[in-house]
């Protein structure tokens, strides 16, 4: 069998389980793709062969026994937020540039535990600031469906290694879009789960009240199943919620019929582009069509989320990277006293997009501002949950598009920062309520770049969002593309 | 915003007159044509402008939210070394967020409780045990400069 890579976690796991395959050729199939694609697309910062290898001989020796977790021997790309004992992790920041974290983030033991395989770390914006995954100090990461468009961010490395099926499944992270903007511009599947269903223990932090763990992945199924071994308590992270981890994949039963779907208003307004518009309408009618009831919402302070979302998540971050002093890990730049020391080190370990949010969350912190800005923007948040609680009381889960857009030109926001934070307009309020939402690949515009449809679910509803994303995949309306390299 | 009058002066020159109706476009363009020398208008970003368009957005380059002074004290409260170029772009860039965000001043908050957190864990409490054996080679291995057991840092106290 030629292309191991191109393979879904579901088949290969069953190749695996039947010893058809073997986990050492799975990995070195996309090692191979890695160095085949990687040099045009950037998506990883660091590719980790050789302790790949040796997790997949230990995969290998487990399957062998007949002792076979689902993701056994399955390779993963994995974000470069997430603290990999051994292995640098540089949060794609020239300040973490030679980190080397002494510990593992909760979510990578697990999936260590599972005989999981690593082939790498991947790209993203600088602390996971930006939606392009052009502020990474290591370059851009590039859309595999036409190098010239970003691949969305700021999990954009996750999102294209996954599209250039140079792994079966990554990890990301989301705090405002970034699992499933990238995953929308990407064409591949990607969870934001409910705020507090998978540990952030180890996960480099931005904003700690939005930040979330997810995976990508090329089917439903899949991002189940990699969803599963990631969700669940963890005493290392007090917000993470004690309620039992459902069996995602069991959710999957392909049966619509009955399902309310809510359709907000505020969403369809002018101002996405058409052929995004058309796709998501199409996938609308294709629920219908199977059974499921389409329900008109309204989430009226939709316009606000942008605003208030750029006031909590910078407040947040201020605080968050408050620790890069250069005392104790990262870079350091000497000066003449501490202080100096802090101010050179921090000026020239962050990046543009890094220093204007730690300026503007600081800023809105400062005495004489937090009233009018902080506190502001905290009870704009209360206003946006009860949309979402209000709607949920007549529907199932929310339909919407992902992005007004498809992938954007290389270069085409970087000068403009607000432009670059309107590409999130669709899912901030769903971090901002701390709510499950999952991008799934629903079309292609005429220039071929994938569109997503974004389902979210009120808390704790992963399995209705994974059950009517599996089932829209199943009507065959969209074939996954092979990306074009 | 210098650059911005830089690169429209200079499109311009290129292409004859230009709409001002058209200004925004031509801005993005204009970075588009200094970056990569080919230009495509992508009517999305023109729609999204419309979409989320605020009076007040138009307006955000000649009233500054955000002065220089502030700017500095913001800086220095951050533990950022800032040169003059970067002080520029900060108080033109924070400017426009900060007017975009006054959009939420059209909402009265009056009675609305602030959410800080939507987890439902609460506070939970542990017990203060230590559960890690000391590691001070593991712990230290990623110091900028250590001395011993220690982490080295400038002197901080003079005499």
């Amino acid at each position: 069998m030629t292309e191991l890579n191109r393979l879904t976690i579901t088949e290969a796991r069953d190749l695996l389980r039947k010893r058809e395959i073997s986990a050492r050729e799975l990995t070195r199939a996309c090692l191979e793709q890695i160095k085949l694609v990687d040099p045009k697309l950037n998506a990883f910062i660091t590719v980790c062969a050789r302790e790949a290898h040796e997790q997949a001989d230990a995969a290998d020796a487990r399957l062998a026994a007949g002792d076979a977790p689902a993701l056994c021997g399955i390779p993963l790309a994995i974000k470069d937020i997430y603290a990999t004992r051994g292995v640098r992790t540089t949060c794609a920041s020239r300040i973490l540039e030679n980190f080397v974290p002494p510990y593992d983030a909760t979510v990578i033991a697990k999936l260590r535990a599972n005989g999981a395989v690593f082939v790498g770390k991947a790209n993203m914006d600088e602390f996971a600031m930006g939606s392009s995954t052009e502020n990474s100090a290591f370059g851009p990461t590039r859309n595999p469906h036409n190098v010239e468009r970003v691949a969305g961010g700021s999990s954009g490395g996750s999102a294209a290694a996954v599209a250039a099926d140079e792994c079966l499944g990554s990890l990301g992270t989301d705090t405002g879009g970034s699992i499933r903007e990238p995953a929308s511009f990407c064409g591949v599947v990607g969870i934001k789960p409910t705020y507090s269903r998978v540990s952030r223990y180890g996960v480099i932090a931005y904003a700690s009240s939005l930040d979330q763990v997810g995976p990508f992945a090329k089917t439903v199924r899949d991002a189940a199943i990699i969803l599963r071994d990631l969700a669940g308590a963890d005493p290392r992270d007090s917000t993470c919620s004690a309620r039992p981890v459902p069996d995602y994949e069991a959710a999957l039963t392909g049966d619509v019929k009955g399902l309310r779907v809510g359709v907000p208003k505020e969403f369809f307004v002018s101002g996405i582009e058409p052929e995004v518009e058309q796709a998501v309408r199409a996938a609308l009618k294709s629920y219908e069509a199977m059974g499921a009831r389409m329900v008109e919402i309204s989430l009226p302070h939709t316009s606000y989320a942008v605003a208030a979302y750029y006031i909590v998540a910078t407040a947040e971050a201020s605080a968050n990277l408050a620790r890069y002093d250069g005392i104790r890990y990262g870079l350091r730049v000497d000066g003449d006293n501490n202080i100096e020391l802090y101010n050179r080190t921090r000026a020239r370990g962050f990046g543009a997009e890094v220093k204007r949010r730690i300026m503007l969350g600081s800023f809105v912190l400062s005495a004489g501002y937090y009233d009018a800005y902080y506190l502001k923007g905290q009870k704009v948040r209360t206003l946006i949950r009860r949309d979402f609680e209000r709607a949920f009381e007549s529907c199932d889960i929310i339909a919407t598009p992902v992005a007004p857009t498809t992938a954007f030109a290389l270069g085409e926001k970087v000068s403009d920062p607000l432009q670059m934070y309107l590409s999130d307009i669709f899912t901030i309020s769903v971090n901002l309520a701390g709510l499950p939402g999952i991008s799934v690949p629903c079309g292609f515009d005429p220039q071929g770049l994938p569109i997503g449809l974004q389902l979210i679910g009120p808390p704790f509803g992963e399995e209705a969002i994974l059950r009517a994303g599996d089932a829209f995949e199943r009507t065959g309306a969209v074939k996954r593309r092979a990306a074009i390299l | 915003m210098p650059a911005f009058s830089v690169s429209l002066s200079r499109l311009r020159k290129l292409s004859g007159s230009v709409n001002p109706k058209d200004r925004i476009l031509t801005r993005e363009a204009a970075v588009k044509r200094e970056r990569y020398g080919n230009l495509t208008c992508r009517g999305a970003d023109v729609t999204i402008r419309r979409i989320m368009a605020d009076p007040k957005t138009a307006s955000a380059s000649e009233t500054s939210k955000i002065s220089l002074e502030q700017v500095r004290h913001v800086a220095r409260l951050a533990r950022l070394e800032l040169d003059a170029d970067d002080e520029q772009s900060l108080q033109a860039n924070l400017s426009e967020i900060l007017t975009y965000i006054d959009k939420l001043n059209e909402l009265d908050t009056t009675n609305i409780a602030p959410t800080a957190q939507v987890g439902e864990a609460g506070t939970p409490m542990r017990d203060d045990v230590v559960t890690n054996a000391p590691a001070p080679d593991e712990m230290l291995a990623n110091a900028p400069e250590r001395a011993g057991n220690f982490f080295k840092v400038p002197k901080i106290i003079e005499g």
